[in-house]
């Protein structure tokens, strides 16, 4: 399956009341969207036709969410569901992440593309190849070892792979108390030393099981009902569903 | 005096350790270069200075790295000049292409081009102009867009800059 077919299922099965962007390009990805949306990219060239209300934004997103108020196009400032595919190396990548998370409820979806790249060659900081995924796949190995309190699934997509957090919460400052360190470990010169699991796909999901999940369902009712969610509610969901099993 | 050279990215970082932002650049051209300089991190009359140092590999190519007191940084966006040399005059200090950027409770983040990207206004975000006449105006020149569309582009270029000079004089 590729990418744009696992975010058009995404769309259906989440059903998500906002959506944000982050890396349009041609806009394919952000025409799957009937949601109040937000999209930003420092350099967009919008060719698809867009079907929903959308604040596109020609900035980075850094500055972006720099703002004061930063969702205020949204009619809620929450992110119920977000994909991020922008700068590909792995600092911009994390920031785009905690960036996101600070405007999520726990029951909202984080997904980031091009987390599974196919050689050391195509993860290179350095773009030396055609498809490019940089080494944004560091994040997550960092969501991992930090942020035990989330879930990240790797998706077996074509061409590059993507990765899906649930559960985020948006009080978490583990990963902005760490970010120095994390620049210093992260931003090394090429050659990246790309895990061997990584490359070798041997943890990922199939999205078609993933889009199948019976969780989706309850992720709806979850977020409908009035009591505020927790972490640990969509936790209980995912193990009801049999997506929660730790992939370390 | 030692040209500007062009900043890459992908070695090039910003990061702060108590006290002191560290900075990375890594640079592009040929030019040679002195092992010293100077970095300022210059916000409106606010400016930061540090030393730097320039070193250079087959691995990583060239680096410039600088240790800046982080003294009185705060929030906004920090235009990054450098000179090289050990003692540079003022009048050596180039902007390079690249700046940081500083927003509570958000990482420090290096970004690269000198100046924000210009923010185009929501294509069709729903959120109607307070103003009746730029609100008249938008209508107005989408209807003008659709019956230029029909015209050669030049022609259709120069109609649209005499609408815009029309409409500007008009509006308040």
């Amino acid at each position: 399956m590729k990418r744009h077919e696992l975010l058009r299922g995404l769309h259906h099965v989440i059903r998500p009341r906002t959506y944000l962007e982050i890396g349009v390009n041609d806009g394919r990805s952000l025409a799957l969207s009937s949601v109040p949306s937000i999209a930003i990219d420092p350099a967009f060239k919008v060719t698809s036709s867009l079907c929903g209300p959308v604040q596109l934004e020609r900035t980075t997103s850094d500055e972006f969410f720099a703002r004061p108020a930063p969702l205020k196009f949204l009619p809620r400032p929450v992110i119920d569901f977000a994909f991020i595919d922008g700068m590909h190396l792995s600092e911009f990548a994390l920031r785009d992440f905690m960036n996101v998370e600070r405007w999520t409820a726990p029951t909202s979806v984080v997904v980031l593309d091009d987390m599974l790249p196919r050689s050391v060659e195509e993860a290179h900081r350095d773009r030396k190849t055609n498809a490019w995924t940089g080494d944004v796949y560091k994040v997550v190995q960092t969501l991992r070892i930090l942020r035990p309190d989330l879930l990240v699934l790797e998706i077996d997509t074509a061409p590059t792979g993507t990765a899906m957090v649930l559960m985020p919460d948006a009080r978490s400052t583990t990963l902005s108390e760490n970010y120095d360190r994390l620049v210093k470990e992260m931003v090394v010169p090429d050659p990246q030393e790309v895990p061997a699991e990584v490359l070798r796909r041997r943890h990922v999901i199939a999205p078609e099981k993933l889009l199948r999940s019976g969780f989706w369902g309850q992720l709806q009712s979850l977020r409908a009902r009035s009591r505020r969610t927790n972490q640990s509610d969509v936790r209980k969901a995912l193990h009801d569903a049999d997506l929660a099993r730790p992939l370390r | 005096m030692a040209s500007n050279p062009p900043v890459r990215l992908p070695l090039s970082y910003v990061r702060r350790t108590g006290p002191t932002i560290h900075l990375q650049l890594q640079l592009g051209g040929s030019d040679a270069l002195p092992e010293t300089g100077k970095v300022r991190l210059v916000n409106g009359g606010r400016v930061l200075e540090g030393s730097a140092r320039i070193t250079e590999s087959d691995v990583t190519g060239r680096l410039l790295s600088a240790d800046i007191p982080a003294g009185s940084v705060d929030e906004g966006r920090w235009l990054v000049r450098v000179a090289f040399g050990a003692d540079p005059a003022e009048t050596d200090f180039t902007t390079v292409a690249a700046r940081v950027l500083i927003a509570a409770p958000n990482p420090i983040s290096l970004l690269l081009g000198k100046t924000t990207p210009e923010e185009v206004p929501a294509e069709r975000s729903g959120q109607a102009d307070p103003n009746p006449a730029r609100r008249a105006a938008a209508v107005l020149g989408r209807a003008a867009d659709r019956v230029l569309s029909e015209l050669p582009p030049d022609k259709a270029q120069a109609s649209r800059e005499r609408i815009r000079k029309t409409v500007r004089r008009i509006l308040p």
